[in-house]
């Protein structure tokens, strides 16, 4: 709600004496018999002594520097105290470092443990006799065994078309596979070892999957099998258990 | 309250004086106390400032009156700004009752039955919250007014015209009125 004064402004004018003589004469009649201007005027008299007074001015000022100050220590405080939380918290960042860092360190040394331990296998073409109807067989593992690993992966897959149980073809399509570094389907075909009954491939196919588990950083499922290979083959155990050392 | 106590009549000395370390003093170990109050009752930040720059201001002046006797300032203080909250919550909601609601709120509040004592409590207040809500260029031009300066020599002050001090100084005195006006009915 606006409660001014109508007489304000005219009041204020008649005390700075800038009224014309007819204006303050009349001025001073009305003051006589109106009763808001009087009030008005009494107001004013009492605002001029206040805003004339020094001491007031002076404690004012003092009210709002020490409030200034006050603001600015606190202001300080605040900036000491997040300093102080700022030195807690990296403390504490680096301390929750410490317990993680070994994990971290642990999540990129699969791809070491796989090129320090990744051979590729020879093919059995050299010391094993295929026979004569494996012949798309045999033309992959030749195709295999120099070292052309798209090829052979090519030719494997055809035949596994025909026969999707050769474990030959499963077990060598998946080093191929290895060998152009698709991991994960190197694993689909390597995996199947760990379903089937022991056979001539089991225990490497153990180990490369183990390689291709580690390669993918999948820890746990490395253990697993690494374990397996500990437990119940005697091929690659003793790098086997190097690895699972390393692990821990 | 952190820091060391000050004895009382220190305290009523410095602020009679508007001594700086006793204000000081004053807002570190009354206004936080203040502030708890008014913020569990609903209030807010911006409230309290307002209310204990007051307090702080008429407590001072009324020290500097004669005969003037306040022994526990600090009590005195916390009092004074809880009443004065109270009061403007109460205002707030009666504010439609203008100066008559303005005035029975302080009677109510007051042994002093006199009203037109009262009345000038009330305008006395009115005049130092009008004087603190005054911008700081209308202060400083009052402020060197105050100190005897002519009109010339604030208007080379403060490096502006002559005319414009005397047009600057009539609005700062409206605006004052218009203020203390508002004060003595809205509240």
């Amino acid at each position: 709600m606006n409660n001014t004064n109508p007489y304000t402004e005219l009041v204020i004018r008649y005390i700075g004496d800038q009224l014309k003589p007819e204006e303050k004469k009349k001025f001073e009649a009305d003051l006589l018999i109106n009763e808001l201007l009087k009030e008005e005027y009494e107001n004013q008299k009492v605002m001029n002594t206040m805003l004339a007074d020094e001491t007031l001015h002076n404690l004012y000022d003092t009210v709002n520097n020490v409030e200034e100050e006050l603001e600015k220590e606190e202001i300080g405080r605040r900036r000491r105290m997040y300093i102080w939380y700022g030195a807690a918290a990296s403390v504490l960042i680096l301390f929750t470092l410490s317990f993680l860092l070994p994990i971290t360190r642990k999540d990129g040394i699969g791809e070491t443990l796989y090129a320090e331990n990744y051979k590729t296998a020879s093919s059995i073409v050299s010391n094993r006799s295929v026979p004569e109807d494996l012949l798309p067989l045999e033309t992959a593992l030749k195709a295999y065994d120099k070292l052309q690993f798209a090829n052979s992966s090519q030719l494997f897959e055809e035949h596994l078309k025909t026969e999707p149980e050769n474990i030959s073809a499963q077990f060598y399509l998946g080093l191929s596979y290895m060998e152009l570094n698709k991991i994960e389907d190197a694993i689909l075909h390597l995996k199947l070892f760990t379903e089937l009954e022991t056979n001539v491939y089991s225990d490497q196919a153990h180990w490369y999957l183990a390689l291709c588990y580690l390669k993918m950083e999948n820890m746990d499922k490395a253990k697993v099998i690494l374990n397996q290979i500990v437990s119940k083959s005697q091929f690659q155990k003793e790098n086997a258990k190097a690895i699972l050392k390393q692990l821990e | 309250m952190k820091g060391k106590a000050i004895n009382q009549k220190d305290i009523v000395d410095g602020l009679r004086k508007g001594s700086s370390k006793e204000i000081k003093y004053l807002y570190k170990a009354v206004k936080p106390k203040i502030r708890t109050y008014i913020l569990k009752k609903g209030g807010l930040d911006s409230e309290i400032n307002d209310i204990f720059q007051e307090a702080i201001i008429a407590t001072s002046r009324k020290l500097s009156e004669k005969d003037a006797v306040i022994t526990q300032i600090e009590n005195y203080i916390f009092t004074a700004c809880i009443h004065e909250w109270n009061r403007l919550n109460n205002v707030k909601k009666k504010e439609t009752d203008g100066l008559d609601g303005y005035i029975r709120e302080h009677i109510d509040d007051v042994d002093d039955p006199n009203v037109e004592e009262m009345k000038s409590k009330i305008k006395k207040k009115a005049f130092l919250k009008a004087f603190g809500a005054l911008k700081q260029d209308c202060r400083r031009l009052f402020k060197l007014s105050s100190k005897d300066y002519s009109t010339s020599e604030i208007a080379a002050n403060l490096n502006v015209s002559v005319e414009y001090v005397k047009t600057k100084r009539s609005r700062c005195r409206k605006h004052f009125m218009d203020i203390f006006n508002n004060l003595k009915t809205n509240e």
